[in-house]
């Protein structure tokens, strides 16, 4: 029989690591095909939540505010890539640092530019819902947590669709393992490019809807999930999309198991050091292929 | 012969700086000197190990933090003269962050090292704040009352301040400068072209990044030093936050980054543009400095220095 506590933090571990496969996922995408590490990745986090609260403000419908900002966010995706990563691209030598560069200073204007049009004050997305089922003596699970849940899983079941199944899907994926093949055979590289960027970008939008439906939006909302983003796509190996799935899931664990165990201070030193721990043994992350 | 010249243009530069208290005697304008000054001594140090080295490395004001708190502390604990202090800010900052930092991630590559010296800024922040050390370190509320530098009794003016941070930025320049004009330099460039030819050619990738991470650490954390005996406070909060990180990294990618004086150019050009223009427009302060930033790594991915190159070619011909 395996005890109540036990059990609790597994269910905490599944939920938080389907958020973070979500958020992972445009991050580890883009590092695959791309070779761009993004930093902005929290930034448009956030202004994917706002943008959905700020629909939702006029049209009172939170369906159809999701569907009004999914477009925007692969607009943002576009924009990005086409004002900035194209033109660093001509320099493929120095464009890890230089998009990291860029990446960053449109971070920092992203969130300032929330900070002064939605304001400093705390705001939230509705529940979607108020079911709630009592699983035993004291622990509630909450319909807004199972339905994110199968929101994340969901949306990565149609990403790996996308990536298997389509035919831009799998010419993503070639650009990925080998440029010059897919070159070669024809496949539009700068555009295979920005849509990369523009899926990123609407992955980041709608992990800001999950997260924003659990926890109050601030300007600074994704600074930490991109922290632990970060962590989880080095975790599970660059660009890879399995490891990055599977890092999802343990650093979750990891996060409830730290929160039940030590307490809530410890999660960010813990995962470092996990972190650290395994770049020591493995530089290549779970799924990374020997360099 | 080409150094030589350039020498020569930095300790004019050095001069002209040295002469100004005497015809501009304008205390705002002096503070805004000594804080460029400061910051140059800052980000002309990190653009040695990003820029030349090649190490993306995002902890560069934590080593600014350990200086400061360590000198801070020295000083207001023990009682030790502040000069002394801040020998023992570099360094201590020199030992604890090429132990703690280097040496695990020169071993590294690219995204890994940022990733770990962006998880060191936050393991650093969280170990000032809480923990042991919160009593020694004020924790939330930082370091106060720390005694200001001082010579026979008689506490430094801003003037003085400001001579000591001309000095000590005159050593750190001589000290890159010397770095740039002895093989390391050739060492450093060998690497970052190409890094495969370089080891094979016999270049020690490896002890060359750890003399250059020692050298910028101890300039970083006597900079830090500096910073707490002129400001009298050090609060981690306040220099952990991203914004002033991002206002390093501004003053190293207007200035040029990757090239010696550009960061120095930048720093000079961010601390007067925040102060006298941006400064009226203060909640656009940071939209405005990451537009200018994206627009210069864009469109002139040389940066501010640039322009000396435009003056120079027009010399020769």
């Amino acid at each position: 029989m395996i005890p109540a506590d036990a059990l609790t933090v597994l269910y905490s571990g599944f939920f938080l690591g389907s958020l973070y496969a979500v958020m992972a996922m445009g991050l580890s995408l883009l590092w695959g095909t791309v070779g761009v590490l993004n930093f902005s990745h929290g930034a448009i986090l956030t202004l994917g939540a706002y943008i959905t609260w700020w629909f939702l403000s006029i049209t009172n419908n939170f369906t159809v505010s999701i569907l009004i900002a999914l477009p925007i966010f692969f607009i943002i995706g576009v924009i990005a890539d086409r004002g900035m990563i194209t033109s660093l691209r001509r320099k493929p030598a120095a464009l890890m640092i230089s998009s990291m560069l860029a990446t960053l200073a449109f971070g920092t204007v992203i969130e300032n530019f929330i900070l002064i049009t939605f304001g400093p004050r705390l705001k939230q997305l509705p529940l979607l819902t108020n079911w709630s089922y009592e699983a035993f003596e004291g622990y509630v699970i909450t319909g807004q947590e199972l339905l994110i849940s199968v929101v994340a899983i969901g949306t990565l079941l149609i990403l790996w669709f996308f990536l298997r199944n389509t035919k831009i899907g799998m010419a993503m994926r070639a650009v990925s393992q080998d440029l010059d093949g897919a070159t070669l055979v024809g496949i539009n590289v700068n555009g295979i490019y920005t849509l990369t960027f523009a899926i990123s970008a609407l992955l980041a939008g709608v992990a800001g809807v999950l997260i924003g439906s659990k926890f109050f939006l601030t300007p600074t909302l994704g600074r930490i999930p991109f922290l632990i983003a970060f962590v989880i796509i080095i975790f599970g190996g660059l660009g890879s999309v399995k490891g990055t799935i599977v890092a999802a899931y343990i650093i979750g664990l990891l996060e409830s198991s730290t929160l039940f165990l030590l307490g809530l201070f410890w999660i960010y030193p813990v995962e470092f050091i996990a972190m650290m721990i395994l770049l020591i043994i493995r530089p290549t992350g779970l799924f990374g292929e020997w360099a | 012969m080409r150094l030589q010249r350039k020498l020569l243009g930095y300790i004019m530069f050095i001069a002209v700086l040295a002469l100004f208290p005497f015809f501009l005697n304008e205390r705002f304008f002096i503070y805004l000197l000594t804080l460029s000054l400061m910051w140059g001594i800052v980000a002309s140090n990190w653009d040695l190990l990003m820029g030349y080295c090649g190490i993306f490395s995002l902890a560069q004001i934590s080593f600014f933090i350990i200086g400061g708190y360590t000198s801070g502390m020295l000083v207001k604990y023990l009682g030790i003269d502040p000069f002394i202090g801040l020998l023992c800010a570099g360094l201590v900052t020199a030992g604890v962050s090429t132990i703690l930092v280097g040496l695990p991630t020169l071993r590294l590559k690219g995204v890994y090292v940022a990733l770990l010296t962006v998880a060191f800024n936050e393991i650093l922040r969280i170990f000032i704040l809480s923990f042991g050390p919160a009593g020694v370190t004020g924790g939330i509320a930082g370091l106060v009352s720390i005694p200001p530098y001082s010579f026979g009794g008689r506490p430094f003016t801003l003037i003085d301040n400001y001579y000591l941070i001309l000095l000590l930025f005159s050593i750190s320049l001589l000290a890159t400068y010397s770095i740039l004009g002895s093989r390391i330099s050739l060492a450093f460039t060998a690497l970052r072209e190409s890094e495969p030819y370089a080891v094979s050619r016999g270049v020690n990738a490896y002890s060359t990044k750890v003399i250059v991470f020692l050298i910028s650490c101890f300039f970083t954390g006597v900079a830090g030093a500096f910073y707490v005996h002129n400001f009298g406070t050090i609060s981690v909060l306040q220099l952990a936050d991203i914004s002033v990180l991002f206002t390093l990294f501004a003053m190293i990618i207007i200035g040029g980054w990757g090239r010696f004086p550009g960061a120095i150019i930048g720093s000079f050009i961010v601390t007067f543009l925040s102060e006298y223009v941006l400064h009226y427009i203060e909640t656009y302060r940071l939209i405005t400095l990451g537009l200018i930033e994206i627009v210069i790594i864009v469109l002139v991915p040389a940066g501010a220095i640039k322009i000396l190159d435009v003056f120079r070619s027009r010399k020769i011909a």
